[in-house]
């Protein structure tokens, strides 16, 4: 989940109130923000991705301003007409080929710190809904170093400007291959002779989206007037990223915005509100309320969602920028913030079911008190094992090794077995006294054409005395109570003793081995005492299906 | 007090030994008891668990004679051999050396630094005679060398330092030796007389209050404790088990569960996804065909089968349970799943790449968020946790979504325990679900980790059989 940092005393001053630190951050984690870490000057937050609006300390500060103080009346940016034009050429509809943008006039100039949040609102959206860049870009602009129209096309890689943070000229071929952003980024130009730039009317470049914007439009601390564009791959990103633009500004500054036509169409009416009807009923069967209309609008003023009432039902008005309300059970959650979760009282449900454990856990229940009653003690050990440990040492070559397509562990595979975990855990406790006796129950993966899943009981013994006649004893014991006695049959395996390793039989299929552990895989371990142990399947042996539903038969 | 003390017949000798002679070395303690050195040493650790004697292990230095002084010892010394042959007469050197052999150096040396003899030299001749001194009949050195003897002496028991210094300084003279010696003493004499074995059948009668050896016990795993814990919890309030495969489909795992295809914890860096395996039947073609649509409708992209075939470890398990309810179509029901799930990221105290997780699901026409926010407050309860509160969160496929906090006694840290929140109609309405489910779920491990105050997750996948035998029942 992505991360800002608050500053409390400029938060404070946003929001125009001095609240105390603590009521700051109960008023912050009734909104769902979740705390990271707090001191005296700032909080770290962690924001859902899908609200970016908290990216900025703004979007944070239009929040609390709006949970302390409702206002009854929905503010409604107005988008006022212009002259001001963007083309696009049809050489950029096969790269990216949507762009909208906006133009922000303000009173005054931006400050260091406004900058700086605006900039991080800007990564945030690179990378939460711009998908790092691949699906939408934004270029923030000094509008005033701009002459109108400006154009939006492909030009040849060798076409050259100053990029942002440079004081000298690149081609855009160099920028991808010499600057980092361009190595980071380059991997989303397609086209290697041409690419998307915008331009103004005096030919000079503004932007090479989604890389980087050129030098001379950069926003300062003297920008009073804003150009914001955003490139993407579909319009509906496009103008989600525009909204939240629109809103931040506006939560920076009483901003004056006008429409900018694209290829001749205006974009204001994009960002018209969106109706959800409500009604009590359906809200107070999910929170276990009788909350009234009028309490239930109260409760999403609070959130800056505003409604009305029309044949009793609840029309609620959804600003373009609230593209994360999906449905009526989104704006459930708007009025539990706006009530409070800590007003709603938790209660039992009188409930009518009766329990039961499957019967796969009874099955391995009794096992387990089996088990514990021959003396072994459980020990539980992943399942995605070491290969090293898994093959290496134990002398073994996998026939069909399961992998991943990626794994932060290089060495990490599935195991098909237990008694290499079980001959690490001898391994690992051989400061502890003797006699040492381990069991697992647990899950392997058999790979054939498919995967398996089986489970197995697998049993280790270390001890002076240990020898092939107490292992097979142990089995046998263990699974007596369930009536089942197996065969053996002199078989061969790298992990166990020549002349001491048997293969378990039940009807006459092999269901698990049982043996003396080799000297040579004792050595590998550093085990310095004689150990046996058995594993056995037990998928199949006692339950025809380990599930007691049919759910994944046809899996 | 001391009559209810049974002795065994061993301690009983060792008792009226040490009732003579109240502190003991062991090797005389062995010769007076006439007991075997075993017998010896468990009748000594028994009377020590009593409390009624001590042992002192001490080191002694011990001083006894090498070759040359135990020759000295049984004949003479080289210097009283010159001065017996010299007071015969008096002696050509070299007839002195024949006669003395290897003692000839020291002889001279000594007898002359004493002034025992005088060396002249006559004409080609050196002659020895008698000196000015007339030698006592015996020197402190060797009154030394007699008292010792053949014994092995404490050092500190030599009063004669001086002679002691010079006989160190001869050549193969005063060897030492270093002994670890134990003393056993009686702290109080006690009077066996007065004691219980006066009565019949003494021999049988053992003490039965001194401390016994352990056993190493064999125990299920404190995870296991802690996941049969959770279940029987659970089946109380009236939810069933349901299990179920751990390798999913991304259909199960996140299609299902309205989590877009391009969503970050689909990508390969946050989830195991297996090399080479993708199945095609994964679902029912209704299924498919309403949860395509909804992706394509809400989050506006077009969806991919192939991505839906990939299989994966599960990273939770309400694939299992929402599966269940739509499959046989459920309108009433609570149900669980409890087991492992994975995630591709790298272990560390707090975090593992394949973990534990409950999972619950309740469905039914009168169930809303509260309940399912007082079935978290019993269950804390019940573990031992009371004092929670709950937290607006988001889960992608709850919406409302809460989290239940916990107090930590132990760190003094709010903690997350459970996620919960009410299935979103796009997962529920494409399964052909009618009625609202509710979710919950949360990590055993921490849940473990709280329980058994152990604060690296790690440890319990290490299997340390100290650790095992011994962790504390809660």
């Amino acid at each position: 989940m992505p991360v800002t940092t608050l500053n409390l005393t400029r938060l404070r001053m946003l929001i125009g109130r001095k609240i105390k630190t603590q009521d700051l951050i109960n008023v912050l984690t009734s909104l769902g923000l979740d705390i990271e870490e707090q001191n005296q000057t700032y909080v770290r937050i962690e924001y859902s991705p899908n609200r970016p609006d908290y990216a900025t300390d703004f979007g944070i500060a239009a929040a609390i301003k709006g949970f302390y103080q409702p206002s009854s009346k929905m503010y409604n940016f107005k988008i006022r007409p212009s002259n001001y034009e963007i083309k696009i050429d049809d050489s950029v509809k096969k790269m990216r080929p949507c762009l909208s943008a906006i133009i922000a006039k303000g009173d005054q100039i931006l400050n260091d710190e406004d900058i700086k949040q605006l900039l991080a609102l800007q990564e945030d959206l690179h990378n939460g809904l711009g998908k790092k860049r691949s699906k939408a870009s934004i270029g923030i602009h000094d509008f005033d170093q701009l002459s109108f129209p400006l154009e939006y096309i492909a030009v040849p890689g060798n076409h050259k400007f100053i990029p942002l943070g440079e004081s000298s000229i690149f081609t855009m071929n160099d920028i991808l291959n010499k600057l980092t952003v361009g190595q980071k980024y380059k991997h989303l130009i397609q086209n290697n002779t041409h690419m998307p730039t915008i331009m103004d009317s005096n030919g000079i470049t503004i932007s090479f989206p989604p890389i980087i914007n050129s030098a001379c439009t950069t926003i300062t601390n003297k920008t009073k007037n804003i150009l914001i564009e955003i490139t993407a791959i579909d319009s509906i990103v496009d103008d989600d990223i525009l909204s939240i633009m629109i809103d931040t500004l506006h939560n920076i500054q009483d901003y004056k915005f006008y429409n900018i036509k694209i290829d001749g169409n205006n974009v204001s009416s994009k960002f018209r509100n969106r109706k959800i009807i409500l009604d009590a009923q359906f809200v107070n069967a999910a929170l276990g309320l009788q909350m009234s209309n009028d309490e239930i609008m109260k409760s999403l003023q609070k959130n800056r969602l505003y409604s009305h009432i029309q044949n009793n039902k609840i029309i609620c008005s959804i600003p373009r920028s609230r593209f994360d309300i999906l449905g009526k059970i989104d704006l459930v959650e708007e009025i539990l913030i706006g009530y409070g979760v800590k007003n709603l009282e938790p209660t039992l449900p009188t409930s009518q079911n009766l329990g039961y454990k499957s019967h796969l856990t009874k099955y391995l229940e009794s096992l387990t008190m089996i088990m514990i009653g021959l003396g072994y003690t459980e020990v539980l050990n992943q399942s995605l094992v070491d290969s090293q440990i898994h093959y290496a040492l134990t002398q073994t070559k996998p026939n069909k090794l399961i992998k991943f397509t990626e794994s932060l562990n290089k060495n990490h595979i599935l195991r098909n077995s237990i008694i290499p975990s079980l001959l690490y855990n001898i391994s690992k406790n051989i400061h502890n006294t003797y006699p040492q006796k381990l069991f697992e129950l647990g899950t392997i993966f058999a790979k054939s054409n498919v995967i398996n899943e089986e489970i197995h009981l697998s049993c280790i013994r270390a001890d002076r005395n240990t020898n092939f006649t107490e292992i097979k004893s142990t089995l046998q014991s263990a699974f007596k109570p369930f009536g089942i006695s197996f065969k053996t049959k002199r078989t061969s395996s790298p992990i166990f003793s020549y002349g001491r390793t048997a293969s378990i039989i039940l009807n006459s299929n092999t269901v698990g081995i049982v043996g003396e552990i080799s000297q040579d895989v004792l050595h590998n371990f550093k085990i310095r005492i004689p150990t046996s142990a058995f594993e056995i399947k037990l998928t199949g042996l006692l339950l025809e299906n380990q599930y007691d539903n049919n759910d994944f038969m046809h899996d | 007090m001391l009559a209810s003390i049974i002795f065994h017949p061993i301690e009983k000798q060792i008792i009226k030994s040490l009732n003579i002679k109240t502190s003991t070395e062991f090797y005389l303690l062995l010769q007076k008891t006439k007991l075997n050195e075993d017998q010896l040493r468990r009748g000594i650790e028994w009377l020590k668990l009593k409390n009624l004697i001590d042992v002192i292990n001490t080191q002694e230095i011990f001083v006894s004679l090498d070759t040359n002084a135990l020759f000295a010892y049984r004949h003479s010394t080289p210097e009283r051999k010159i001065l017996k042959l010299v007071s015969d007469k008096p002696r050509d050197l070299q007839e002195l050396k024949k006669l003395l052999k290897s003692d000839f150096d020291v002889a001279i040396a000594k007898a002359k630094k004493n002034s025992w003899i005088d060396i002249m030299s006559e004409s080609q001749n050196t002659i020895v005679h008698l000196g000015k001194v007339i030698p006592p009949s015996i020197t402190p050195e060797e009154k030394l060398i007699l008292s010792i003897g053949n014994k092995k002496i404490p050092e500190k028991e030599i009063v004669d330092k001086k002679s002691l210094e010079s006989l160190k300084k001869r050549r193969d003279f005063i060897k030492y030796n270093t002994a670890k010696s134990k003393s056993i003493i009686l702290k109080k004499k006690i009077k066996l007389d007065e004691l219980i074995e006066t009565k019949q059948n003494n021999n049988r009668v053992i003490d039965v209050e001194s401390e016994v050896p352990l056993f190493n016990v064999a125990r299920v795993h404190p995870l296991r404790e802690t996941i049969n814990d959770i279940r029987d919890i659970l089946i109380s309030f009236g939810f069933s088990e349901i299990q179920g495969p751990l390798i999913q489909s991304s259909f199960w795992n996140f299609d299902a569960l309205f989590t877009p295809q391009n969503h970050p914890v689909r990508e390969m860096q946050d989830t195991f996804y297996l090399e080479d395996q993708s199945n095609v039947g994964i679902a029912t073609s209704q299924q498919i065909k309403n949860v395509s649509a909804i992706h394509e409708q809400k989050w506006h992209y077009k969806w991919k089968l192939s991505e839906a075939q990939k299989m994966t470890l599960r990273t939770h398990t309400t694939c299992i349970t929402i599966r269940h309810i739509a499959n046989h179509k459920l309108e009433n029901a609570q149900i669980f799943s409890l087991g492992r799930v994975f995630r591709n990221e790298k272990s560390s105290y707090k975090h593992l790449s394949e973990f534990h997780q409950i999972e619950g699901l309740i469905i039914g026409k009168d169930i809303n968020l509260r309940h399912l926010m007082g079935i978290q407050k019993e269950f804390c309860r019940r573990i031992g946790i009371t004092k929670i509160k709950f937290w607006p969160t988001f889960f992608p496929y709850t919406e409302p979504s809460l989290q239940t906090m916990v107090y930590n006694e132990n760190t003094g840290k709010w903690l997350e325990l459970f996620g919960m929140g009410i299935i979103r109609p796009e997962v529920t309405n494409p399964l052909g679900i009618k009625k609202p489910i509710l979710a919950f779920g949360g990590g055993i491990e921490r849940i473990a980790m709280l329980k058994y105050m152990i604060n690296d997750v790690r440890e319990f996948y290490t299997n340390d059989l100290t650790m095992l035998r011994n962790f504390k029942c809660r």
